[in-house]
C-alpha cells in the first residue's frame, strides 16, 4: 500500500512537468507507462498513471501562466487571465491559486464521482448526437468572450478554425478533403500543432518584437493567497468543478471543453470582478483550472460504471486493466467491487500530492520569465518544434507549427484574437460529426429540430444555448456602447 | 494600415478557396448537409461573409486613421496602444497587451524577419542533418545574433539546452527524433 502511495507521488511530480511542456501530453505519458508497467501489479500501474494524469492536467497551467503557451489544450483558457497576471508580476500568486483550485476541483470531482456516479452515467447514456451538438455549440459561444474588441474578428477566427478543422479525411465517408493530394494531410491539421505554433512560436516572435521592453520582475513573496480570498472564490470553484465533472463524464468531451465552458460561464456569472476578465482576473484562472481537474473524476465515471472511456487517458487505463486480466464493462462494479474505492483513494492521494508539489518550485518557475528574452524565445521555439513533432512523429506537423507560428505573430500584431481560432479547431471535427449524425438520424433539419424540442434533455440544452446566444447579443451591444 | 488590409485579404482569399473547393468535393447532385461537402460549404460561406466584413471595416479604419494622422504617415509606425486598429484592444483571447513604451514597431521588424528565416532554415535542415545538429546550429545562430556576438555564452547555452531536450524527449519519452 505504501509503495503505491509513492508511485502516485512520483506520477504527480512527473505529470506536472509533462503537462508543462507543450507537445508532451498526459496521453503520451500514460501510453508509455502501459509498456513500462506491464509486469507490475495492477494497483501500482494504476497508481502511477493516476498520478501522471492528475499532475499533467494541472501542469499545463504553468506554461500557460508564465509564457502564454498552454502546456495542454485544457490550459488554453488559463492563458486568457493567467498570462496577464504574469505580465503584472503576479505569476507566483497565479500559479499558487491555480494549484489550490486544481486540488479543490479534483477533490470535488472525486466526491461527485463517489456519490453520483450511477446518476451521471445515466445522463451520459442518454446523450444523443443532437445533445452533443448543442453542447459543442454552447462551447462555440465562448467566441463572444474571446473575441476581444472586435466581435466580427472573433467570429471570423472561430469560423476559420472550424473551416481548417475540415482538412483531412472525412470521419463518416473516408473522403479526403482539402488534402492537396499530400498523404500527410490526410490526418488533418493537428490542433495541438496549430496551438503550439500560434501560442508558442507566434508569442516568441511577438516578444522578440518587443525585446526592448523591461523584463517584469515577478513577486514571489507571499504567493499563497489569503484564506478569505480563497473562500471568496469558493462558489466559482464549486460551479466550475461541477461543470468539469458533468462534461468530463461525457465520452469524448473531456477537460478541454470543460475548461472552456467553465471560463465562459464564469464570465457570465461573475458580475463585477475586481479586474475585468482577460486582463488578469483571478476568477479567469479559478474557473478553467477547477473544471479541468474535476473532469478527471468525471471521466472515470463512464469507465467505472459502463466500461466506456471518458477520454483518451481512461481509454489507456482500460487497456492497462485488460493487460492485467480485468475485464471492463457494465458489470465491473459487481465483478470488481473494490476497484472503484481503490481508484478513488488513488485520486484522493494524487490531489493531496498535487497540493504539495504544486506549491513548491513556484519561485524557481516564476524566475523563468525573468530570463532575457534573447535566450528564452529561441528556446521556446526549439521546444515548440520538438513538442509539435512528438505528437505523432510527423515532420509535417513541424511545418504547420512554423506556418501557424508566423500567422499567430501576424494575428497578434494586427489584433486578431487567437483563442477563437483554436476553439474552432478543437470543437470543429466533433461539431461536424455530431451535426451530420443528428441530421442522418432525424432524416432532415426539420426533423432534428423537432427532436430537440420533444426530448427533455435536448430541450434543456437548447434553452441553455438560446440563453447564451441572447446574452452574446447583449454583450455585443454593451461592447459597442463602451466603444 | 496597408498591412492590416492585406492580412484581412489573406483570410478572405482563404475562405474563398475553401468555399470554391467545397463544390468539387462531391458531385453536384450529392451536395447535401449530410454529405462531406455540406458542412465545409456552409462554414466557409459564413467565414467568407465575416472576412469580407472585417476587410471592409479594416479599410474604413485605415482611411479614418490616415485622415486623422495626416498624409504620408504609416499608422503602423506611430505610437499606439496596439498595432492594429484599436488602441484599447485587450483581446480576451489572452493577451492583455501593454501600451508601447516607445515608437511603434514595424510588423516586419528586421530582427523578427531574420528569426523567421532562421526558423524556416532550421525546419528545412532537420530532415537533412537530423534534429540534434539542426537544433544546435539554430540555437547557436539565434543566440549569437540576438546577443550580439557573445558566442561563448551562446555555445554553452546551446549545448546544455540541446542535451536537456535530448534527455527528456529521446531517452525519457522514447520519442524517435527526426
Amino acid at each position: 500500500m505504501l509503495i503505491n502511495i509513492l508511485y502516485v507521488a512520483a506520477g504527480v511530480l512527473a505529470g506536472i512537468y509533462v503537462g508543462a511542456v507543450p507537445g508532451l501530453s498526459v496521453t503520451m505519458a500514460a501510453s508509455l507507462l502501459i509498456s513500462m508497467t506491464y509486469s507490475w501489479e495492477v494497483d501500482a500501474a494504476l497508481a502511477v498513471m493516476m498520478g501522471v494524469w492528475v499532475g499533467g492536467v494541472y501542469g499545463g497551467s504553468r506554461a500557460a501562466i508564465l509564457l502564454n503557451i498552454p502546456g495542454a489544450p485544457a490550459a488554453v483558457a488559463t492563458t486568457f487571465d493567467g498570462y496577464p497576471l504574469a505580465q503584472k508580476g503576479e505569476a507566483g500568486k497565479a500559479i499558487a491559486v491555480s494549484t489550490v483550485v486544481s486540488v479543490f476541483g479534483g477533490m470535488l470531482g472525486l466526491l461527485v464521482m463517489v456519490t453520483a456516479a450511477p446518476f451521471i452515467s445515466g445522463i451520459a447514456l442518454v446523450f444523443s448526437p443532437r445533445d452533443y451538438l448543442l453542447l459543442l455549440l454552447m462551447g462555440l459561444m465562448l467566441v463572444g468572450s474571446l473575441g476581444g474588441s472586435s466581435m466580427a474578428k472573433g467570429v471570423m477566427m472561430a469560423l476559420a478554425g472550424l473551416m481548417l478543422g475540415v482538412v483531412g479525411t472525412d470521419a463518416i465517408t473516408g473522403l479526403g478533403r482539402f488534402t492537396l493530394g499530400i498523404s500527410d494531410m490526410r490526418t488533418g491539421l493537428s490542433y495541438i500543432s496549430v496551438m503550439i505554433g500560434v501560442f508558442g512560436i507566434g508569442e516568441a516572435l511577438y516578444q522578440l518584437l518587443h525585446r526592448d521592453r523591461p523584463i517584469i520582475r515577478q513577486n514571489v513573496t507571499k504567493i499563497t493567497p489569503p484564506g478569505r480570498v480563497l473562500l471568496g472564490m469558493l462558489p466559482l470553484g464549486i460551479q466550475s468543478a461541477l461543470i468539469g465533472v458533468v462534461v468530463g463524464a461525457l465520452p469524448g468531451a473531456g477537460g478541454d471543453l470543460a475548461a472552456l465552458l467553465a471560463y465562459d460561464t464564469a464570465k457570465r456569472t461573475v458580475k463585477k470582478p475586481k479586474v475585468p476578465f482577460g486582463e488578469g482576473a483571478y476568477e479567469g484562472v479559478v474557473a478553467p483550472e477547477s473544471a479541468n481537474n474535476a473532469a478527471v473524476g468525471g471521466a472515470l465515471i463512464p469507465m467505472l460504471t459502463l466500461g466506456i472511456p471518458g477520454d483518451s487517458v481512461t481509454a489507456i487505463m482500460i487497456g492497462a486493466l485488460q493487460i492485467h486480466n480485468i475485464r471492463v464493462g457494465p458489470m465491473i462494479m459487481t465483478s470488481q467491487p473494490d476497484l472503484f474505492p481503490r481508484l478513488a483513494v488513488m485520486l484522493l492521494v494524487a490531489n493531496g500530492f498535487l497540493l504539495v508539489f504544486g506549491l513548491t518550485g513556484i519561485r524557481i518557475f516564476s524566475r523563468l520569465v525573468e530570463m532575457p528574452r534573447e535566450i528564452l524565445m529561441p528556446l521556446i521555439m526549439v521546444i515548440s518544434v520538438i513538442g509539435s513533432y512528438s505528437i505523432s512523429g510527423n515532420v509535417s506537423d513541424i511545418l504547420w507549427t512554423v506556418i501557424f507560428g508566423i500567422i499567430g505573430y501576424l494575428m497578434k500584431y494586427y489584433d486578431y484574437p487567437v483563442g477563437p481560432l483554436i476553439l474552432g479547431l478543437i470543437l470543429g471535427p466533433s461539431l461536424e460529426l455530431h451535426l451530420r449524425r443528428a441530421l442522418m438520424s432525424a432524416g432532415s433539419l426539420g426533423g432534428m429540430l423537432g427532436e430537440m424540442v420533444t426530448s427533455p434533455l435536448s430541450l434543456v440544452l437548447l434553452a441553455l444555448f438560446a440563453l447564451i446566444l441572447v446574452s452574446q447579443t447583449g454583450m455585443c451591444r454593451r461592447k459597442a456602447a463602451a466603444r | 494600415m496597408k498591412g492590416a488590409v492585406r492580412f484581412s485579404l489573406f483570410w478572405t482569399i482563404l475562405a474563398l478557396l475553401f468555399f470554391a473547393g467545397s463544390f468539387f468535393l462531391v458531385p453536384p447532385g450529392e451536395l447535401t448537409m449530410t454529405s462531406p461537402a455540406g458542412y465545409p460549404l456552409f462554414i466557409s460561406a459564413l467565414c467568407l461573409g465575416f472576412s469580407v466584413l472585417v476587410l471592409v471595416k479594416t479599410r474604413r479604419e485605415g482611411r479614418k486613421g490616415q485622415a486623422a494622422g495626416g498624409a504620408g504617415s504609416e499608422p503602423e509606425e506611430q505610437t499606439a496602444g496596439g498595432h492594429g486598429s484599436d488602441p484599447e484592444s485587450q483581446a480576451a483571447g489572452g493577451h492583455g497587451r501593454e501600451p508601447e513604451a516607445g515608437p511603434g514597431k514595424q510588423v516586419f521588424d528586421p530582427v523578427v524577419v531574420r528569426l523567421m528565416i532562421l526558423l524556416v532554415l532550421y525546419v528545412a535542415a532537420i530532415p537533412v542533418v537530423h534534429y540534434t545538429a539542426a537544433t544546435l546550429m539554430f540555437l547557436l545562430a539565434a543566440l549569437c545574433y540576438l546577443r550580439k556576438g557573445r558566442w561563448k555564452n551562446a555555445l554553452m547555452i546551446s549545448y546544455i539546452s540541446t542535451f536537456m531536450i535530448l534527455l527528456v524527449f529521446k531517452y525519457l519519452f522514447s520519442v524517435i527524433l527526426p
